[in-house]
């Protein structure tokens, strides 16, 4: 069954730009162009995910994200903002949105961050172990073992393992990790994820034929056992 | 307005003409403080005058009327031992006497004069108190101050002094004091006109300097004199006022012409890259690698707007609710974590030792990203073999967060230089040494309460993040 998704934009070509990238990987896609009708679709349909600019003519971004959580619809909300006010992001998410992504963002961003937020909602929360094929990660004694080979990783490689586990065969980007992993919230020192990431592979890939841990060109990472 | 100004088209510039009017006007605002200065020394002057005069008119009066008297009891003495009968030839010796200028009068009881220089019993006279009335006398009318005194059988006697005198020493008086009035006045005047014109060419010199960078003359200063009285203080704020006005205006030169130059370089080479792109002649391959390729530069333009706006941002504040109580300690551990393998790979080690812990209000992402800049700047700065080291300590009012590194350093005179939008040393352009990193912490350090200090670490940089630990989280 093809995923659902209301994409709630006033620009036109933003709008069109959107749609056109999410059919492209897969999705089912309705628009609406300002919030009163993203409020009506999203509470008489079920949608898997929302994509919600902050600004909007007539009921802006926020009020509509705070009725339809006050309506009582958990449908994961990503919230689109040119506003990149430290604060902005923050007053997003207090207003019930799940992510916040400002522009100019790049599709791929956008399409991993999608499909973060509608794993989130599906996955079972009472989890104790991940595995992808022979690598294996045990949430309670934080402890990783590939090919039965018990793998020494600090307390924030774990946590940057365990995040791109959960996102197994998905994108996840720099930005996401920073923000994931690190908690840190700007751009231009996305670099430094690579030392990290490098450093992770050489300890779960390095002296196994198959490798796990990819870098996808002009993305970002995608820890799989497909290539 | 405009028909006083004959050259002038009418009303093309009003500010000018006004500007004009009052550069006129202002001198003769100085002369309202001279009238009203002169004004109350006039009034002091006036109000002396007639506190001297009344009191030298009453001591004056006083001993005049003490002769009067004692030349009454006298008399009347003479009638006791004498007689009525011999009090006549008494009061026409005194009279002849002409003592201190005493008057005399004896009258009989229908009141003909008897003796004395009254001609005619004056009206109005009292034997109880000091009365003025208007008498004839031998040398005409008189103003006379006089008493009388009934002797039995109904003689009448009286003595008194023509109020001449008084009026004499008051006009004397009051002579002398228009005369010190007049002086008082033209030194007031001559004082007040000088006072003016100091003034003036103090306020001018002020003023001078206020137009000359009105009509564009940005290098103008006031000329301050170390006697440091009001006018030098306002020259010296007036002065401190332009250093730092042309401080920003400088810096924002600097800023525009960095962002245009910054700027174009990744622009120009999208458009190369894309132009490669759209060639009929490249082959796919070709075409991949050059779109990849422009990706590449629009990403190190959105990073130059991202690293701006965040400087932007945090110049203009936050609201309250985003200042929560921060463990430093904790904050710089993740840096630190975050940060380090970028460090070791530059060939350099990361020192942070045990650190106290230390909480203050703060914007921790803000300030995550404020010491994050800090050490990416010792990764890319200080060179192979550098030792970074990070502490954390308490000093007065401030918490302060160190980086310091043993690397390459940076001149003495640059430091000031360092922390300001786009100032790269090694002329390195581009990447991500945008030149926007040190001004994102000293932004967030304001942003604190603190300020971002930079210092030679010989050898190496000593960057210092205070931040202050009065701020009240929400």
């Amino acid at each position: 069954m093809s995923r659902r998704v209301l994409v709630v934009e006033d620009d036109a070509s933003t709008a069109e730009f959107l749609a056109k990238g999410l059919r492209a990987e897969g999705f089912t896609v309705e628009q609406a162009a300002d919030g009163r009708d993203a409020l009506y679709m999203a509470t008489k349909s079920d949608f898997d995910a929302i994509v919600i600019d902050r600004m909007l003519p007539g009921l802006d971004g926020l009020s509509a994200i705070r009725a339809l959580r006050a309506a009582e619809v958990q449908t994961p909300i990503l919230i689109l903002s040119a506003l990149g006010h430290l604060d902005e992001r923050v007053r997003g998410l207090r207003s019930g949105g799940d992510d916040y992504l400002t522009k100019p963002f790049g599709f791929s961003e956008l399409h991993a961050r999608l499909e973060n937020l509608m794993r989130r909602r599906g996955g079972s929360p009472a989890e104790t172990e991940l595995t992808a094929g022979d690598l294996s990660i045990d949430l309670l004694a934080r402890k990783a073992r590939r090919g039965g080979v018990p793998i020494d990783l600090l307390p924030r490689e774990f946590k940057l393992l365990e995040y791109l586990m959960r996102n197994k065969d998905r994108v996840v980007t720099r930005v996401m990790l920073l923000e994931q992993v690190w908690d840190y919230r700007f751009d231009p020192h996305t670099s430094v994820i690579d030392t990290h990431v490098s450093r992770l592979r050489r300890k779960i890939d390095q002296g196994f034929e198959k490798p796990l841990l990819h870098t996808v060109r002009g993305a970002g990472y995608r820890l799989s056992e497909e290539a | 307005m405009s028909g006083s100004s004959s050259g002038e088209s009418s009303g093309k510039d009003s500010g000018k003409d006004s500007g004009k009017g009052s550069g006129r006007a202002p001198r003769l605002r100085p002369v309202a403080f001279m009238v009203l200065a002169m004004t109350v020394v006039l009034g002091a002057v006036v109000t002396a005058f007639l506190i001297v005069d009344l009191s030298a008119e009453h001591v004056f009066r006083e001993r005049e009327r003490s002769d009067s008297l004692t030349e009454m009891v006298w008399l009347k003495d003479v009638y006791r031992r004498e007689g009525l009968a011999e009090l006549p030839r008494h009061v026409e010796r005194r009279t002849h006497q002409g003592w201190k200028g005493q008057i005399y009068g004896f009258f009989d009881p229908a009141g003909r004069a008897l003796a004395g220089n009254l001609l005619a019993l004056p009206q109005g006279l009292s034997p109880d108190a000091w009365r003025q009335v208007a008498a004839r006398s031998a040398a005409g009318v008189v103003e006379l101050d006089a008493v009388v005194w009934r002797a039995p059988g109904g003689s009448i006697l009286v003595v008194g002094h023509d109020l001449a005198g008084e009026r004499q020493v008051e006009h004397a008086l009051l002579g002398g004091f228009v005369g010190a009035l007049a002086i008082v006045a033209a030194a007031s005047l001559a004082v007040g006109f000088l006072l003016n014109q100091v003034m003036d060419r103090r306020a001018e010199s002020v003023a001078g300097v206020a137009e000359r960078i009105a009509a564009g003359d940005f290098a103008a200063r006031a000329q301050v004199s170390p006697r440091g009285d009001s006018f030098d203080r306002i020259g010296r704020s007036l002065n401190a006022m332009l250093d730092r006005i042309e401080e920003l205006v400088t810096e924002m030169r600097v800023v525009t012409d960095s962002l245009s130059h910054d700027l174009r370089a990744p622009l120009t080479r999208m458009r190369a890259a894309l132009e490669r792109a759209l060639s009929p002649s490249s082959n796919e391959e070709e075409r991949r690698r050059a779109v990849e390729f422009a990706h590449g530069q629009i990403e190190q333009v959105l990073s130059i707007f991202s690293a701006l706006s965040d400087i932007a941002r945090a110049e203009a504040g936050v609201s309250k609710d985003m200042m929560q109580p921060v463990r430093l300690d904790a904050l710089i551990g993740e840096m630190a974590e975050l940060f380090g393998p970028e460090i070791e790979d530059a060939g350099q080690q990361l020192e942070a030792p045990a650190l106290p812990p230390i909480v203050v209000a703060a914007h921790a992402p803000l300030l995550r990203h404020a010491v994050g800049n800090l050490l990416f700047n010792a990764a890319r700065h200080a060179g192979e073999g550098a030792r970074v080291t990070m502490s954390l300590r308490e000093q007065e009012d401030f918490a302060e967060i160190v980086v310091a590194d043993s690397g390459r350093g940076v001149p003495e005179g640059q430091l000031g230089r360092i922390a300001q939008r786009f100032i790269t040393l090694d002329g390195a352009r581009g990447g991500a040494g945008s030149g926007l990193g040190l001004a994102i912490a000293s932004a967030a350090a304001k942003l604190h309460g603190g300020e971002l200090v930079l210092q030679d670490n010989a050898p190496g940089l000593r960057a210092t993040l205070r931040l202050s630990l009065r701020l009240k989280p929400a």
